[in-house]
């Protein structure tokens, strides 16, 4: 027994002493790196005074420098990383940065560096050791304005994790005020021999929240890696080298980039410069290529992921129901293609929407927000119709939100579509209210890759082509209100409102989602694939009965929540909560084929749009379309394109009771007109001595415009918030 | 800005946050739990310690769902064993996660949290769990609270004291609950058993505003005094001296660097005679160089840094920058002292010596027989202003041996003025003329602290949209300040400005709307929905007054009626005083009284709907 306690003893004391050791080895490798990037760093990191022109800038960043260095040649000092003989990766990381602090609100941002500190993922297996372990070391100091350098102690920070392997520290910046430059860095060391895992993508953007005087990248990568990278939007390349052991070397430096200033209508991806890099460890000699990657992602797919797609890697409820829908696989032959794809569709729709867990079940509003994978649905489907003998083509495309084609790292920077009948129809993979042939709005004019599938005998052969995805019209994307409007007693001031809406395409998504339950949505596609709806499903089973008793109490849950969406749905656009809300409900889904628009109805009191004056009243009749802001003078120069969502239309037609016993006045002034390319708006007004009709039409023709037609877009938005500015006098008859 | 937490308050703040998930409508309910607290004698550590057993049952009322069990801990309270049933079986690939547990706003806390998903596997399921916490010292055990997130069936409190151990149990905010209590005596081990059972408790409501849970929300506080197990004498907090002691015995010894104190405080007072503009300098200056940063870190969540140490660091939480304003004004030869203090956010006073009395620390400051209490995490608050939170409030302030238990002063509604003054005339459609705001108290704090936590370059731009309420109609040119450096004075700004539409002009009629801003136009409150009293943030004074100046040849045919509602928590005036070529408005928000009852949101909800028809009038010009 003793002696057994002796040995634990010693091996504690053992256990100690290497925690020790690995402390002292952590602060001597924390000493090299400081005195490493500190001493190395170039005269851009000397600077202690800004240029006046950046005097009222919160901050300014003197010098930023990012390096990686990746080898797997030991040649790298690391402080816990022993030799061992498996080929061990090492990934060498330095952030460091220098920053004039120009007010409190920069103080703060700069006050704090929260890292992870230390992770040892490393694995035993029988005897071998897979070593996988990270550490960071940070260090910073403070520049006084009179020149003097204090060097922030960073063993004031705080580990906010404090284990063996796993460490995550905070450390606040003692000794900065206002007026001082921060000089600091974080240095991430890494060495892993668990595989070849792609890094990055590393993206570098030519600008920031603050000014840019210096900027620096430097990216050492091991020759035994592929590099990938890619200039977009303009901006400039690296230098390319290889160091005397031949790894490949990519740099770049640019001076005195301006801040991003934001502004409505961009597509960051679309407008910002940035180089963006990803590579990969292979164990051969690699190399670097530069651009156009989508040819090399796209056969990747066709040689390494198409042919591997059948019945065991995808689902085939989708399918099956549709066998069942028409009487089995014989039978499905019989009918018509174009019959036979909708059904296809609404079935993955069905399937995918409408799956819920049944071990915890939540039918709150958060479930109608799902959305699909899209590549994942759209290869899946391309196998149903293959399946199916229906021809088709699978589509790849990009968001217009994200990079371009031209600009994408992998694959999955892509989204997948089906093109169906030569283009005349479309299958898009995205959330429960798209429809057969709907086509989502951000991808939309974009430039397409097409795969056409060749069945013969045992293999699949894609046809790859070229295609751009169709455009929707302005009259595709409507949005219908029909406002009716009493005013009267008892109060003259609390206007009662009966709104009726209508949306179509693109602008039918938010609010169907918002406001619909998916009790009904699921009910609904149910029924258009031949299915019972869920509860049902779940009563006929006698294991899965009960739960289709809690399903009914969630749905329950959930319906009582719907006036809230209505309220919240109505204050948007009125900007004001409204009151007594009598009606509320869904008159058209617009989920499935057939039923292309979404209508619903409230009805509802606002407080704040008649004003008393002596014994008249006024209506602020032009904010019945809802409120619109004035384009500010400064936004008002614009020299980057236009990215809208979608071309689109809106009609109000608004009627208002004349309560007996007075006139209007000034209805004339609702009369306005304007229209140019890029879209028109047209109010009319008039009164028939019973009540005040007024319809207002507005539309943008397209869904993006060049920076040159900002000036024709402002006058459509200067004149709908002149519109909105507009009352009627409802003037007491004498 | 808390000094430290009593545990059970974190918790309970903690569960208040998870409860916003978890439901009113009762799908998931508590149908039975036990909270057991012993007091023992520690054989390792020497110490009395409070051995805690919880059990809680969970119960599935409607749908199958699941629910996060948390539970904090920290170095005074350890998990000792934490179990789990799901339908009286063991689950298996359930493990709690015992983690860091960040806290808004604190850089810093030894606050930990133990957590883990629960299933309740159908209608009808019950899943239970226990968990055995071991609290180090009575000290820690300041409070037991009986309402959950949940809707609780039954719930049984059980206190075991021994007879050695002193303690007193107070009940907190009973009325209203059904709560029973029993005691006995447990002969075997010579204890006092002290039973409370509650009985259908509602789930506990987070709401914004409102009162602290110790305000709301039924609970014992726990005050342990002595104790004298096997022999051994301990005394805890059984007056307030005991605490005063305990907390005195953390601070007399910090060592300060006085001298590189004293070169600081000389630094910054230099150029300044008199001892209030002295006073006023440094509290300025740690209001303005030390950044607040909150640590709650064990016994350091008690102890003020070094003051020497705060200076160099230029950050701090509220002890250090208390303690580096006391040493800064002592090393000038002035009375300045440590105090402790509850924030409003604590029901409780000093006569209740308990941690969880205060959670707060500042600077006593005696001159010619005047107190002023210096608070410089209000980062822009003048000397002599107090912030609603403190002001009012008992404070122990530190006497040597002794201690001084007085109050800070309260302050009325005048204190945060904000007040705007237009002179307009009308030109064509449009109001144009001059105009001036003045800011104090903490209006003027609230405006500084929003203009400072934006980027200095876009500080002018949101001042000008704070001031035109986003309206870009309302044009602001020539707009100027005074010094926002300054934090002794009001913070003013003037300018011109351009409205443009701002008068519909129908016929020979002008329809002006003077008020432009509306305050409180749409505050009204749903009785049926909210559980909690409101607190406002501060009382309210808000001054406006418009001056329109007359288109020659006309005349004021309309006027909106006046509106006078005066009660003892606030009053809305609106008078419209007619001059010869002029028309002045004048109004007047007072909010007397920053806790609004519940009992009163139905008349406050009438009198916002006299504000607001008058907010809905216009003024009514006619050519003669």
């Amino acid at each position: 027994m003793k002696s057994i306690l002796v040995a634990a003893i010693c091996l504690l004391s053992i256990t100690a002493f290497a925690q020790s050791k690995d402390e002292t080895k952590y602060r001597e490798r924390a000493d090299e790196v400081r005195k490493e990037i500190w001493e190395t760093a170039g005269p851009q990191f000397k600077v202690k005074t800004v240029p006046a022109e950046y005097g009222n800038e919160s901050a300014v960043i003197i010098a930023r420098y990012f390096e990686i260095i990746n080898s797997s040649k030991f040649r790298l000092k690391f402080s816990l990383f022993g030799f061992g003989g498996a080929r061990r990766l090492s990934y060498r990381t330095t952030l460091h940065e220098r920053v004039k602090i120009g007010d409190k609100a920069a103080l703060d941002e700069f006050s704090t560096i929260e890292y992870k500190k230390k992770l040892d993922k490393s694995a035993s297996y029988a005897f071998a050791k897979l070593f996988n372990k990270m550490e960071t070391y940070i260090g910073a100091k403070i520049v006084k304005p009179d020149g003097k350098e204090i060097i922030v102690n960073t063993d004031e920070e705080v580990l906010t994790k404090n284990q063996s392997k796993d460490k995550e520290g905070k450390l606040a910046i003692s000794d900065m005020q206002v007026g001082d430059i921060l000089d600091y860095f974080i240095r991430i060391e890494e060495m892993q021999e668990t595989g070849a895992e792609t890094q990055g993508p590393y993206s570098f953007v030519m600008g920031g929240e603050y000014p840019f005087m210096h900027y620096q990248v430097r990216l050492q990568i091991d020759d035994k890696c592929n590099v990938k990278y890619i200039t977009a939007n303009g901006a400039p390349s690296f230098r390319e080298s290889t160091t005397d052991d031949g790894d490949f070397v990519m740099e770049l430096t640019q001076k005195n980039l301006p801040k991003i200033e934001s502004n409505m209508w961009t597509s960051a991806w679309r407008q910002l410069p940035y180089l963006i890099l990803t590579y990969t460890y292979t164990g051969k000699k690699g190399d670097v290529k530069k651009g156009f990657l989508s040819d090399e992602i796209v056969k990747n797919l066709k040689n390494n992921i198409l042919p591997y797609v059948n019945g065991a890697t995808v689902s085939m409820e989708p399918l099956n129901i549709a066998y069942n829908y028409f009487g089995g696989k014989k039978k499905i032959k019989e009918f018509p293609a174009d019959t036979v794809m909708k059904v296809l569709y609404d079935a993955w729709k069905f399937t995918t929407f409408c799956s819920f867990p049944t071990d915890n079940i939540d039918m709150s509003n958060d479930v109608n927000y799902k959305t699909a994978p899209s590549i994942f649905s759209a290869v899946s489907m391309s196998f149903y119709l293959r399946t199916l003998e229906i021809d088709h083509d699978l589509v790849l495309a990009c968001s217009r939100y994200s990079a371009s084609m031209k600009n994408i790292m992998g694959l999955g920077d892509f989204d997948g579509l089906i093109r169906l009948n030569n283009g005349k129809q479309w299958m898009a993979f995205d959330d429960v209210v798209t429809q057969f042939n709907e086509i989502p709005s951000r991808f939309q004019g974009e430039d397409a890759i097409t795969l056409h599938p060749e069945v013969s005998k045992r293999t699949v052969d894609y046809y790859e082509s070229k295609a751009k995805i169709p455009v929707t019209k302005d009259v595709e994307n409507i949005n219908i209100e029909n406002i009716s409007i009493a005013l009267g007693s008892p109060n003259m001031q609390q206007i009662k409102i009966d709104r009726a809406c209508v949306l179509t395409g693109a602008l039918r998504h938010a609010e169907q989602k918002r406001l619909m339950l998916m009790e009904d949505m699921e009910e609904k596609l149910a029924d258009a694939v031949n299915q019972k709806k869920l509860t049902d499903r779940l009563e006929e089973n006698k294991k899965s009965a009960k739960s289709a008793v809690e399903f009914a109490a969630a749905f329950e849950k959930e319906k009582k929540e719907q006036k809230t969406y209505f309220k919240d749905e109505a204050q948007e656009q009125f900007e004001e909560e409204p009151k007594d809300i009598t009606t509320y409900e869904i008159k058209s889904r617009g989920l499935l084929r057939g039923e292309n628009q979404f209508e619903y109805r409230s009805s509802f009191s606002l407080d704040n749009f008649v004003k008393k004056a002596g014994n008249n009243f006024i209506v602020d009749a032009g904010r019945l379309i809802g409120k619109f802001s004035k384009i500010e003078e400064k936004d008002r120069k614009r020299t980057i394109d236009i990215y809208m969502t979608c071309a689109r239309s809106f009609t109000y037609n608004i009627t208002i009771n004349i309560p007996e016993g007075y006139n209007p006045k000034g209805i004339e002034e609702l009369n306005m007109n304007k229209s140019n390319e890029t879209g028109s708006f047209v109010s009319t007004a008039s009164s028939d001595g019973k009540k005040i009709s007024i319809s207002v039409k507005r539309s943008f023709s397209k869904n993006f415009e060049p920076a040159t037609n900002w000036s024709k877009l402002l006058e459509l938005l200067d004149i709908v918030y002149e519109f909105n500015n507009k009352k009627i006098l409802l003037e007491k008859k004498k | 800005m808390f000094v430290r937490s009593a545990l059970s308050l974190i918790a309970y703040l903690f569960l208040s946050v998870i409860a916003k998930a978890a439901d009113k409508d009762s799908n998931v309910v508590i149908s039975q739990a036990k909270e057991s607290y012993e007091f023992v004698m520690g054989k390792k550590s020497g110490n009395v310690e409070v051995k805690q057993s919880m059990y809680t049952a969970y119960s599935c009322n409607s749908f199958r769902t699941s629910l996060y069990v948390v539970e904090m801990y920290n170095d005074q309270t350890t998990i000792d064993n934490v179990d789990f049933t799901v339908d009286g079986k063991k689950l298996k690939g359930i493990t709690p996660v015992y983690e860091y547990y960040s806290i808004d706003n604190t850089f810093y806390s030894d606050a930990r949290v133990c957590y883990f998903e629960l299933p309740l596997q159908k209608k009808g399921s019950v899943s239970e769990v226990s968990f055995q916490k071991t609290i180090i010292d009575p000290r820690y055990f300041t409070s037991v609270y009986f309402t959950e997130p949940y809707n609780v069936l039954k719930k049984e409190i059980v206190i075991k004291v021994p007879k050695w151990m002193k303690l007193e149990l107070k009940e907190m905010n009973f009325k209203g609950y059904n709560i029973t209590k029993t005691s006995s005596y447990d002969s075997k081990d010579d204890a006092d058993i002290y039973t409370y059972t509650i009985k259908d408790a509602p789930a506990t409501v987070s709401e914004r505003h409102s009162p602290g849970p110790t305000y709301v929300y039924p609970h014992l506080l726990v005050m342990a005094k002595t104790a004298s197990p096997n022999g051994n004498s301990f005394t805890y907090f059984n007056t307030l001296k005991d605490q005063y002691g305990w907390y005195r015995s953390l601070v007399k010894d910090i060592p300060n660097e006085t001298s590189i104190l004293k070169a600081k405080a000389e630094e910054i007072t230099k150029g300044k005679t008199t001892d209030l503009d002295k006073i006023k300098s440094v509290f300025y200056w740690v209001q303005n160089n030390v950044r607040y940063i909150a640590f709650e870190d064990g016994i350091a969540g008690f102890r003020p840094e070094k003051a020497h140490e705060v200076l160099r660091r230029k950050y701090g939480d509220c002890k250090g920058m208390a303690h580096l304003t006391k040493e800064l004004l002592k090393s000038l030869g002035y009375d300045a002292r440590l105090t402790w203090i509850g924030t409003n956010h604590i029901a409780y006073d000093y006569s209740t010596p308990n941690l969880g009395v205060d959670n707060h620390m500042i600077c006593a400051m005696n001159l010619q027989g005047k107190t002023y209490f210096l608070d410089a995490t209000e980062t822009y608050i003048g000397f002599n202003e107090y912030a609603e939170r403190i002001q009012g409030r008992q404070v122990l302030v530190e006497d040597g041996e002794k201690y001084i238990l007085t109050n800070i002063p309260s302050t009325n509604h005048q204190q945060n003025l904000d007040r705007e003054k237009r002179v307009l005339s009308i030109v064509g459609t449009d109001l144009k003329g001059s105009a001036e705001h003045e800011w104090k108290g903490e209006e003027k704090e609230y405006i500084l602290t929003q203009l400072n936590n934006i980027k200095k370059d876009k500080s002018k731009e949101a001042f000008i949209k704070y001031l035109s309420e986003n309206n870009k109609d309302y044009v602001l040119t020539d707009f100027t300040t005074s010094n926002l450096e300054d934090f002794d004075n009001s913070v003013t700004t003037k300018y011109n400005l351009s409205f443009r539409n701002a008068v519909s002009n129908f016929g020979k009629e002008y329809y002006v709307d003077l008020d432009f801003r509306k305050e409180l136009g749409s505050f009204t409150f749903d009785t049926a929905e909210r559980t909690h009293d409101y607190w406002f943030d501060y009382k309210m004074n808000v001054q406006r007054e418009t001056e329109l100046v007359l288109p020659q040849g006309y005349t004021v045919t309309g006027l909106p009626a006046n509106v006078e509602i005066k009660n003892a928590d606030y009053e809305f005036t609106v008078n419209y005083i007619k001059q010869k070529d002029k028309l002045i408005y004048k109004k007047s928000l007072i909010i007397k009284n920053p806790k609004l009852s519940k009992s009163k949101f139905a008349q406050w909800n009438k009198d916002i709907e006299k504000l607001n028809q008058s907010y809905n009038e216009q003024i009514v010009i006619t050519a003669k």
